[in-house]
């Protein structure tokens, strides 16, 4: 099965609406942060398979990220579609930390992970922080609200 | 084109090893452009904003805003986050 850009781009869009779904029936948080992921690497791969339709990079976000080009951007260009140099900085740094985000927490092996395991795993990854309530659900908000800006950042990017 | 990301690799390790000696890690991957990965337990508690706030702090001060577009993105990770990105990395890559 082929997926030319767009088609990358199109389920990024469907899997972060269908990731938030799962965090919202409250007992798929395992499902949802696999799903997140997966949202952001169909975006990557998007932004990747317009340059270039070969795919070494696997599952690797980082490499993904880097070959999508998505930091690449001609700053005069956005400058030309009326953003400040301020805002242009933002931008950049708030995909820069919402890969941060998904880049130290996310695999794609999540996929075989129940939810006792994939909390537990988190609780050691993330440092046992203190967290109110169920640690699985606030990291799943977490990777979720990362996830979300990166799309909706992309799709700026890939409108422009 | 290639010289100059070869000359910014080469600072950019210098400067990162600066400011983070060891036991603290840095590898580089030229391609494409130049991604880093540095781990530290600095990064213990710090969340993705003050991570990316602390390394471009670093890097400006280092590199030509020119000279900075070459270099993709540097991440800051603790070395437990670092071990997990490992374990993933080494498994055999799975199929598109």
């Amino acid at each position: 099965m082929d997926f030319p850009p767009e088609h990358y781009f199109e389920t990024s869009l469907e899997r972060i609406r269908q990731a938030w779904y799962l965090y919202s029936e409250g007992r798929s948080y395992a499902l949802s942060i696999y799903t997140a992921g997966v949202a952001v690497e169909c975006l990557l791969r998007a932004f990747k398979s317009r340059r270039n339709q070969t795919f070494d990079e696997r599952h690797d976000l980082l490499k993904l990220f880097v070959a999508s080009g998505l930091l690449n951007i001609d700053r005069a260009l956005l400058s030309r579609r009326g953003m400040s140099d301020a805002q242009i900085d933002r931008h950049l740094k708030t995909i820069d930390a919402a890969i941060h985000d998904i880049f130290r927490i996310w695999a794609n092996r999540y996929r075989y992970a129940s939810e006792d395991r994939l909390r537990s795993h988190l609780k050691r990854l993330t440092g046992y922080q203190r967290i109110r309530g169920d640690y699985l659900k606030e990291q799943n908000r977490r990777v979720l609200d990362a996830a979300q800006i990166l799309i909706d950042l992309g799709t700026f990017q890939w409108r422009l | 084109m290639a010289a100059l990301k070869s000359k910014i690799a080469r600072t950019l390790k210098t400067v990162l090893s600066e400011e983070f000696p060891p036991p603290d890690r840095i590898r580089l991957i030229v391609e494409g452009g130049i991604i880093g990965m540095v781990t530290s337990s600095r990064f213990q508690g710090l969340d993705s904003l003050d991570r990316v706030d602390l390394i471009q702090k670093i890097l400006n001060k280092s590199f030509t805003p020119l000279e900075r577009q070459q270099i993709q993105i540097v991440v800051g990770v603790t070395p437990d986050e670092a071990t997990f990105y490992g374990a993933v990395q080494a498994r055999r890559p799975s199929k598109n």
